[in-house]
């Protein structure tokens, strides 16, 4: 299996949506919703995206309050967190208009019940035009709809998808050591659409093509694999 | 973002990972990812919690803020401003190379 991050769909779609958020034009509101079921990538996609173009990552707790976010994200800004809550804001704030960067909240989800620690966000983002990109489990949308001031400060809304065949063939193409057949994606299709299933899958069909010197796997012999 | 930060900043967002998590992550070669870990590993901000097709699955058990360990001859702190590993003979040399941090 070749060690490189996969572009499915997803990923295209949320690399699309981070570029334009980071190049739009003045008063266009730059924050983003991501959002899917678990086990799609979307953590990962993150991550990756970080890893290549900076960029600070929060998860958020259950608990979190508004303060408590505030010290993550001026920790995660690179200073000591003050103590009064008007004193965290400010040092959030004068970090990002200093060094502008995008703020990933992970499992956005666990804030949606507090107004105002989504309004928080909300008022670092229109203070300082840094993006900031929530992401959050299936139906976050719905969740977060019922804020509206924040909702519509959403520019970039990234739904990730159960993988499709057309992600299959994207993710075997881009890892897998082996060719597969359209039968054998389309096999594949029909046992798993969580990528670390999928992943599963490649492994097998590697293994089939190594003992028996095949070239190409298609789905019989991934059928007989199973049994 | 040098090699050592890439891998600090994606290991702060998993739970647990293996080294070819973090090279698919990071783009990064192999080796260093490998040493790397296995440095933090050593220090202690890294425990073991399985293994998966011949690989460790690390979990981080000691993370001490934003700013990545550096790994030079040892291991040194820039939240807690510590020297956490280093090979004994070495020492001396590390907490030179340290000095003015």
């Amino acid at each position: 299996m070749k060690k490189v991050f996969a572009r499915t769909s997803n990923v295209e779609r949320f690399i699309l949506a981070m570029s334009r958020l980071q190049n739009r034009q003045e008063g266009i509101p730059g924050m983003a919703l991501v959002y899917g079921e678990p086990g799609l990538g979307k953590t990962k996609t993150a991550l990756w995206w970080i890893a290549q173009n900076d960029g600070v990552f929060i998860r958020t707790k259950k608990l979190m309050t508004g303060r408590w976010l505030l010290e993550e994200i001026v920790a995660e800004l690179g200073e000591a967190p003050m103590r009064r809550i008007s004193d965290l804001f400010r040092q959030a704030q004068e970090q990002l208009l200093e060094h502008p960067r995008t703020i990933f909240v992970d499992e956005a989800d666990y804030l949606s019940h507090d107004a105002r620690v989504l309004e928080t966000l909300r008022d670092l983002h229109d203070i300082t035009g840094s993006p900031i990109v929530l992401i959050g489990m299936d139906q976050a949308d719905k969740k977060l709809a019922r804020y509206k001031h924040l909702y519509d400060r959403f520019s970039e809304i990234v739904h990730f998808k159960s993988l499709t065949e057309q992600d299959i063939r994207m993710i075997a193409d881009q890892l897998c050591e082996v060719a597969l057949s359209d039968d054998a994606i389309s096999y594949i299709a029909e046992q798993a659409n969580r990528f670390r299933k999928i992943v599963v899958w490649l492994y097998r069909a590697e293994a089939i093509a190594k003992a028996n010197s095949l070239k190409v796997v298609s789905a019989q012999h991934l059928n007989g694999a199973s049994k | 973002m040098n090699a050592q930060e890439k891998v600090w900043k994606v290991i702060r967002g998993l739970n647990e990972f293996s080294v070819d998590d973090v090279v698919v992550l990071t783009g990064l070669q192999r080796a260093t990812v490998a040493v790397y870990l296995s440095t933090l590993h050593k220090a202690g901000y890294l425990r073991i919690s399985g293994k998966k097709r011949q690989q460790a699955i690390y979990r981080m058990v000691k993370n001490t803020g934003p700013k990545a360990p550096i790994q030079r001859r040892c291991l040194y702190d820039p939240n807690t401003k510590k020297l956490m590993y280093y090979e004994v003979k070495e020492k001396g040399k590390c907490l030179k190379s340290f000095k003015n941090k």
